[in-house]
């Protein structure tokens, strides 16, 4: 059952690819019905694979991984499906596509539903609503990835979102992101007072919080510096998300990574 | 000459209080913050952990000086927060005047939506005055208070330091037993001050101001008795418990420039231009709602 509900999640990711492959293929302007369906198909299989994580936990999952992977790629998934319908740019969805693959891939491997416990150490202790921030505010960024991303590989006879919205959707999009892990960072470090009796040590996940903060603080004043181009604001939007992947490989969890992929290539 | 000079400090001024600058900073204190990172995982420095041992004053007084890489880094770290802080200062002098113009004229009734740019701007100096704030504490927090970790705890066994408020006795460790524990993994043990009718407490915790943790690591073994001739066993490795003991003084002053800081994102979210824009396309549903 449990290695079902797993498969449940490869398998809405593996369609999400699939979509992904159709809409490269796919030459004409506008979103094609079987893609429309891949997608949407991945999504139902995607949410019916969290609801049975649920089911089988008794709560949603608080594993290093599975907090990565799970609640993140879904949150991607709604808003791919939001903007599924109104939408005539191939370029912003596929680019959505990549963010929830990334996502995914940096999760990986996702635990079966009986090792979604509360695992001894920092996680165990955490509050779930507050780890959950992080994963709304890592969302929000990779939303901003794919926009950045967009805006950056743009032509400009191509259709879809100008380039003034996709800049204005950035800065929006970004100042949210901001918000949301600005609030993690402060609940946080009021739980750590409680719970560790420090707010802050000199430790590298610590200073990559701070830099990755600082960065976006940085990334979010560009609209009221003129002299420094929006495009720039675009590459920010690249480089900050792929700070937060590299933060999440480089932490423990990468060599949970890379010990599935020996597992399962050699 | 005046004029000159007069000149020339509004151009450092502005300079200082320019987001250009605050641009720039930020990308240089995400990138040293990043190197520092690398430095550690990629296991160039050694002994960044010990920072957490000690006030940071102490660090850099006492083992840090055998640490040059870390203190470098740590100096970089500092001159740069040190320019963002009067760069954020600065900038909220600027901030102070303008809001005091906004509400003259929103007293004065003289500007249509001068209410709302007010709000808008008290906003986002809240914001900025609350991240100045939490420099300010956690540059206090760096220089004051009490932080000690160390002291092996062992059933029986009397801790002495002048840092402790009062000698402590270990009274007993309960170690948790079963699988999967979970957070409920970590063992608690009994302090109570010794020679004295205080009673005794459980960590970890909180405790008459005073947070006392526990952590295991390595601790020293005494070496085996070695008889002439024989050539001495190198000591084996033994883990046990430790005692960590800090106070924060600053945890008051933490939590309101954190509520601040708050207010203001709420504040700049309701007030900014993008919502009100939001408010005004719905405002027909709001008054159907409401209705």
């Amino acid at each position: 059952m449990e290695m079902a509900v797993r498969n449940l999640y490869y398998l809405s990711m593996c369609l999400y690819a699939l979509g992904a492959l159709v809409l490269l293929w796919k030459r004409e302007e506008g979103i094609a019905a079987p893609v429309r369906i891949i997608l949407t198909a991945g999504f139902a299989l995607h949410t019916l694979s969290v609801l049975s994580y649920i089911g089988l936990c008794g709560h949603i999952p608080i594993h290093a991984r599975a907090q990565m992977a799970l609640p993140r790629t879904w949150g991607m998934g709604m808003i791919m499906i939001f903007v599924l319908p109104n939408l005539k740019d191939r370029l912003l969805l596929g680019n959505i596509i990549i963010g929830i693959l990334i996502l995914c891939m940096v999760g990986l491997p996702l635990p079966l539903a009986n090792e979604m416990g509360v695992r001894a150490g920092l996680l165990a202790a955490a509050p779930f609503f507050w780890f959950h921030l992080y994963d709304v505010a890592v969302v929000i960024f990779t939303y901003c990835f794919s926009l950045s991303l967009t805006l950056l590989l743009k032509r400009k006879d191509s259709s879809g979102l100008s380039n003034a919205q996709l800049q204005s959707k950035i800065r929006s999009i970004a100042l949210w992101g901001f918000v949301f892990f600005t609030l993690a960072q402060i609940a946080g470090s009021i739980w750590a007072v409680k719970d560790f009796g420090e707010y802050w040590l000199w430790h590298p996940m610590h200073l990559i919080s701070v830099a990755v903060w600082i960065f976006y603080a940085g990334m979010i004043h560009l609209r009221w510096i003129p002299e420094i181009s929006s495009r720039r604001g675009a590459v920010m939007g690249v480089t900050g998300f792929s700070a937060i992947m590299w933060w999440t490989l480089y932490h423990d969890y990468g060599k949970q990574m890379v010990l599935f992929v020996k597992g399962v290539f050699i | 000459m005046a004029d000159t000079s007069t000149s020339i400090f509004n151009r450092i001024w502005r300079g200082l209080g320019s987001l250009r600058l605050f641009w720039w900073l930020c990308l240089s204190i995400s990138s040293i913050f990043y190197f520092g990172v690398m430095g550690i995982k990629g296991g160039a420095v050694h002994g960044f952990k010990e920072m957490n041992k000690q006030i940071l004053i102490d660090w850099v007084r006492g083992p840090g000086i055998e640490k040059p890489l870390i203190l470098g880094w740590l100096f970089i770290v500092a001159l740069l927060v040190m320019l963002l802080s009067m760069n954020l200062t600065v900038r909220l002098s600027s901030e102070i005047k303008t809001i005091h113009k906004l509400h003259l004229d929103w007293k004065n009734k003289g500007k249509k939506g001068s209410g709302i740019i007010l709000l808008r701007k008290a906003s986002i100096f809240l914001m900025h005055f609350s991240v100045v704030l939490m420099i300010l504490i956690h540059l206090t927090s760096s220089v004051s208070g009490v932080k000690l970790s160390g002291p092996v705890l062992s059933k029986g066994h009397v801790i002495k330091h002048p840092l402790l408020p009062f000698s402590l006795e270990c009274k007993n460790i309960i170690r948790p037993s079963g699988k999967n524990l979970g957070k409920h993994a970590r063992p608690t043990v009994v302090l109570k001050p010794a020679n004295s009718d205080l009673p005794s407490f459980k960590i970890p915790g909180w405790h008459q101001g005073y947070y006392y943790n526990i952590y295991a690591d390595y601790i020293d073994v005494e070496p085996e008795s070695v008889k002439p001739g024989e050539t001495p066993k190198k000591p084996r490795e033994k883990i046990g418990l430790k005692l960590a003991v800090n106070t924060l003084n600053v945890v008051y002053f933490l939590m309101a420039a954190a509520s601040l800081c708050f207010i203001g994102i709420i504040l700049h979210l309701s007030v900014r231009p993008e919502a009100l824009v939001f408010f005004e396309k719905n405002k027909k549903r709001w008054q159907l709602l409401t209705t």
